[in-house]
């Protein structure tokens, strides 16, 4: 395989070499704020040309003469250049704000267009602008929440975490400036831990992901911060019924330099802290987070980034029980350009997990404490071979300690003794490179992969258990540093696109997407206390195999874009906890409680997308089937995971009515979840239980519901601008079910009911936010 | 480890963060075949041997039943003495006479329609119950007053306990387990808590009288009684929904339980 591997790029790589051609290369930024540009276009004699890296690079190989270059970036001023190209010249732009102001009819696009020559598919973007319009519950703008209307991606009203295509919560990698974030969610998954003001540009792969992504089944969650305004200060804020933020910017020298710090607090225990009455002002309920940049050009070639997030929830009700959770990751990278074909980024990334509870009851008093850590070297070659193929190759090393669960007494007479689980150490390593290749004018074709290892490390014990009973027949013990087991897989990454004419293309892609974290998670709706574990010798690395074909259409006049995609994926080594498995054991044979299986998803998505004009938005549409099946669940028959739903629409609407308002609206439709229902009852020591005979063999009710929102731009002055947003939350007050319970009757021993739970009627929001 | 005060705290956080609302509703559920019902139980108390046959009812149904009659169920120790049970009242079968020793392991075998459901059970060694008190919990919004069992767990690791309560002669329907992996050798204070759904009416009061009873059984028995109350109650939020891990070998529900007992009730203060 490696060997076809290489004579595959030999081969792509020889055409090119006969030609004599000219490198233009440099790097795109805004002349506000000298952010760096993702994803801009350069575009060469009015064809296609190249995009921008995640770092403002670009590099362009011509035949020598003269050429016109487009530079353009979404909502920013497109630059044209004409040159005369003698020899390998750097050229770094600068792009300005648009400044037509909105109330005349844009027609530039209001986010960036998905690229129809791209071989890249499974790709969405959402831009900041419209985190900003679209109206979410108690207006806390929330990036994952409008993720969660795009096809394919689903998330519940009051869970953690979302699913893409049929993967479980766990299986998205989200990545913040690189580093991964376990629990991507606050106060129980109400909302995300992504601050949107700091927040630069959001891509979710959800196929053919390149070959530098690797860990997770089902997606990839890439998001940049902003590297800071290294022009001129800003401060920006913004005031909400629940919380509050601000963030600050600015040079630290003028053109070399910046930062960013922006922080966010909620503010609900302030409010119960107004209430008299003890049983109320003794709890606490908030979290906050914290983002923070520093970047410094340290000359033409190079650039160093150093990037941090904390974030924290704290919730406790009175003394008697407690539940903190917090991530925190730290990135520091080096750009490194070493020729104008050449760009280099090596990084160092820490990301940090952990949740702690604490009771006093009765005669416990205790914390329960579990953490994951992992410290991560990457280094990355971005090759700008030829003007038909650019390869990009690299090496990635991830030292994962896990803490999976530490019980210690907090006072001396506590009922508890201390319960320390072993630590788990392990090695992931991975070397890729996939190289994208203009065949023909028409057909793009990129193709790689990605080799990982998986080493378990000692010190510790391991099991040898029986799969049928659980019970554990051996146990072996491993001294420090040992090898336990090491777990080679290589992951093919193809992805191809041809062009049928200028406004039409069709992709298709295969991917092999390998995991060896798994977050397992008894519960219907995952917890923050769900626990992370690492491949062992008996948990085996997930494996998925995704195949995704699409059809990519410009509609007249380029206004709206209209993607359908269609995909079949298949997962390996599935986790899942034996029926009555005890999930809070402590017990460091966790493998004893757990049964393994497989899993398929496959669907369609339509997405058209209206892209300028005062009327911008998107309608969805999701068609999708998910299954699995474990032995020892659902009498090892298949069944529909927990997330399946047939149908998902998403329609999202955002008018820019005049200079001074801007209307949004969005509703969504969904079928409900599978979910297990009893098929009857019976009496256990005087007391009803529930007879259950299939796992997932019903629907939740469906789920809709329509938000409104409003933005009003308040009187600028010549600094300052403020505005006003306004948004209802579920406006028809859909009583949704958030649970389905069922119960004997309270008022009649005789009866058992189903009760319904549903989180919210209609919530109103209104928020201030101001930028000087 | 209990599960209760995690599913306090989210339910707290709903509490504040939502206007939620809960409402019955009606559902089409499936109906599915009857199944045997198996509920035996042989304790260290005069009358502590008794096995219910029922068979399960349809969800619509109304909670009583219906008895299981005819059968012959056996239960016989490993010293090789056999005890025939006589069915009291349609479904009841009692031994008045059998009562379990300490250490000993008993088998259970009923044929009801030609169907043969056996199990084994061992009563293990017994843990003094050392006090019931009635303590004052604040939990958002409410004041609780709430039993604690007192007892001592003793060092080694293996012990199994279900608690059982009564206000004013009224089962609360919940169950309550522990287990000593985690506290081994350490002085029990075992607050019963009530469903954060319990109506005022059903809470306990000033006045009240509460009873309780500890049973120490064998970790089979302990399994399905913890994971019925994890999987089985009706609430599908701590665990996915199934059937408990019975005991019970053959085609039936439920699960056999060789225990110890003692009883304690005190006055609300």
């Amino acid at each position: 395989m490696n060997k076809l591997f290489l004579a595959i790029i030999l081969l792509a790589g020889l055409p090119t070499l006969a030609q004599r051609k000219i490198t233009i290369s440099g790097t795109l930024k805004s002349r506000a704020k000298g952010e760096t540009l993702i994803g801009a276009t350069v575009r060469v004699d009015g064809r296609g040309g190249s995009v921008t890296n995640e770092y403002g690079f670009y590099s362009i190989s011509l035949p020598a003469g003269s050429h016109s270059l487009e530079f353009s970036a979404v909502g920013l001023q497109s630059r044209t250049l004409m040159v005369n190209l003698t020899r390998d010249t750097a050229i770094n732009i600068f792009l300005a704000d648009d400044s037509k102001s909105l109330d005349e009819v844009t027609v530039t696009a209001s986010s960036k267009r998905r690229s129809l020559s791209s071989p890249q598919m499974g790709l969405d973007h959402v831009s900041t602008s419209e985190i900003k319009n679209i109206p979410v519950l108690f207006g806390e703008r929330d990036p994952i929440k409008v993720i969660s209307l795009l096809p394919g991606i689903k998330s519940a009203e009051g869970s953690t975490g979302f699913n893409v295509r049929g993967g479980a919560s766990d299986q998205n990698l989200i990545l913040l400036d690189e580093a991964p974030v376990y629990n991507a969610s606050h106060l129980l998954g109400f909302f995300s831990t992504f601050n949107s003001d700091a927040i630069k540009d959001i891509n979710i792969y959800k196929a053919g992901m390149p070959a530098q992504y690797g860990g997770r089944l089902s997606s990839v969650l890439d998001i940049k911060m902003n590297d800071g305004n290294n022009q001129d200060y800003n401060v920006s804020g913004g005031v909400g019924i629940i919380s509050a933020k601000l963030n600050v910017e600015g040079p630290i020298q003028k053109d070399k330099s910046s930062f960013l710090i922006s922080a966010r607090r909620t503010y609900l225990d302030a409010f119960l802290k107004l209430s008299k009455d003890s049983t109320i002002n003794t709890n606490t309920l908030y979290f906050y987070d914290l983002n923070a940049k520093l970047n410094y050009i340290l000359g033409d070639k190079d650039r160093l980034y150093l990037s941090g997030y904390f974030g924290q929830d704290k919730l406790g009700v009175g003394k008697l029980f407690g539940l903190d959770w917090g991530n925190g990751t730290g990135t520091l990278r080096w750009n490194h350009i070493f020729s104008n074909k050449l760009f280099s980024n090596t990084s160092l990334i820490f990301s940090n997990y952990n949740y702690k509870i604490l009771i006093n009851s009765g005669g416990y008093n205790l914390n329960i404490f579990s953490q994951i850590r992992d410290w991560n070297i990457k280094e990355e070659l971005q090759w700008y071979a030829s003007s038909r193929n650019t390869l990009r190759m690299g090496v990635n090393s991830i030292y994962h300690e896990i803490r999976p669960g530490e019980v210690t007494p907090n006072t001396a007479n506590s009922g508890i003794n201390a319960s320390i689980l072993q630590r788990r150490h392990s090695l992931e390593n991975a070397v890729y490179a996939s190289d994208t290749w203009k065949a023909t004018d028409n057909l793009n074709i990129t193709y790689g992969g990605r080799l990982t290892g998986f080493t378990i490390l000692g010190k510790g014990d391991f099991y040898k258990v029986d799969p049928a009973s659980g019970t554990i027949l051996d146990t072996l013990h491993y001294a420090d540093g040992a090898v336990v087991k090491t777990y080679l897989n290589f992951e093919p990454r193809l992805a191809a696109s041809l062009q049928l004419n200028t406004t039409t293309s069709v992709k298709a892609s295969y991917v092999r997407n390998v995991q060896n974290l798994h977050l397992l998670a008894n519960s219907t709706s995952s917890s923050p206390t769900d626990k992370w574990v690492a491949s062992t010798n008996i948990i085996k690395p997930e494996i998925s195999d995704q195949v995704s074909v699409g059809y990519y259409k410009n509609l007249p006049g380029n206004v709206y874009e209209l993607t359908v995609e269609t995909y079949y994926k298949t997962m390996q080594h599935q986790v899942d906890y034996r029926d009555g498995a005890n999930v809070f054991s402590n017990t460091n044979a966790i493998e004893s409680e757990l049964l393994f299986g497989k899993g398929r998803a496959y669907g369609i998505e339509g997405l058209l997308r209206k892209q300028a004009g005062r009327l911008t938005g998107w309608v969805s549409y999701t068609l999708s089937k998910t299954e699995k099946q474990i032995d020892g669940i659902n009498n090892d028959r298949w069944y529909n995971a927990t997330q399946d739903r047939t149908h998902d629409i998403a329609i999202v609407a955002m008018y820019k009515l005049n200079k001074k308002w801007s209307l949004s609206a969005n509703w969504v439709y969904n079928t409900g979840n599978a979910v297990t229902f009893p098929a009857g009852k019976y009496r256990s020591g005087d007391q009803v239980l529930f007879y259950y005979t299939e796992r997932n063999g019903y629907r939740m009710p469906a789920y809709h519901r329509l938000d409104l929102g409003a933005v009003c731009q308040l009187k600028q002055k010549k600094r300052f601008s403020s505005e006003l947003a306004f948004s209802i939350y579920n406006a028809y007050a859909r009583q949704n079910a958030y649970v389905i319970q069922f119960q004997q009757d309270p008022d009649n021993a005789e009866k058992t009911q189903a009760v319904r739970t549903a989180l919210f009627g209609i919530v109103p929001s209104i928020s201030y936010n101001f930028k000087f | 480890m209990r599960l209760i005060p995690i599913r306090y705290t989210l339910l707290f956080v709903v509490i504040v963060l939502t206007a939620s609302c809960r409402k019955v509703i009606s559902l089409d559920l499936h109906n599915a075949a009857k199944r045997l019902v198996v509920e035996a139980d042989v304790s260290n108390q005069a009358g502590g041997c008794q096995v219910l046959l029922s068979q399960t009812a349809n969800f619509d149904a109304d909670n009583d039943f219906p008895p299981v009659n005819g059968a012959s169920v056996r239960i016989s120790d490993n010293a090789g003495n056999t005890t025939t049970l006589t069915e009291a009242s349609p479904g009841t079968y009692v031994a008045p006479s059998l009562v379990a020793q300490t250490g000993v392991t008993y088998h259970l075998l009923v044929v009801s329609n030609g169907d043969t459901v056996s199990a084994v059970s061992t009563v293990p060694e017994p843990v003094n119950f050392d006090n019931l008190y009635i303590s004052e919990e604040q939990i958002f919004g409410s004041t609780y007053k709430l039993a604690n069992v007192i007892y001592t767990d003793p060092a080694d690791i293996g012990h199994y306990y279900q608690f059982v309560q009564w206000i004013n002669g009224v089962k609360v329907k919940q169950i309550y387990t522990a287990d000593n992996q985690l506290t081994a050798g350490r002085n029990q204070d075992v607050e019963l808590y009530l469903d954060p759904n319990t109506k005022d009416k059903d809470k306990i009061k000033t006045g009240d009288t509460v009873t309780v009873e500890m049973q120490c059984l064998d970790e089979a028995a302990h399994a399905y009684w913890f994971s019925a109350e994890q999987s089985a109650t009706g609430d599908n939020q701590n665990a996915v929904p199934s059937n408990p891990v019975s005991n019970l070998v053959g085609n039936a529900l439920g699960y056999f339980s060789a225990h110890t007992s003692q009883t304690r009730t005190v006055q609300v203060p």
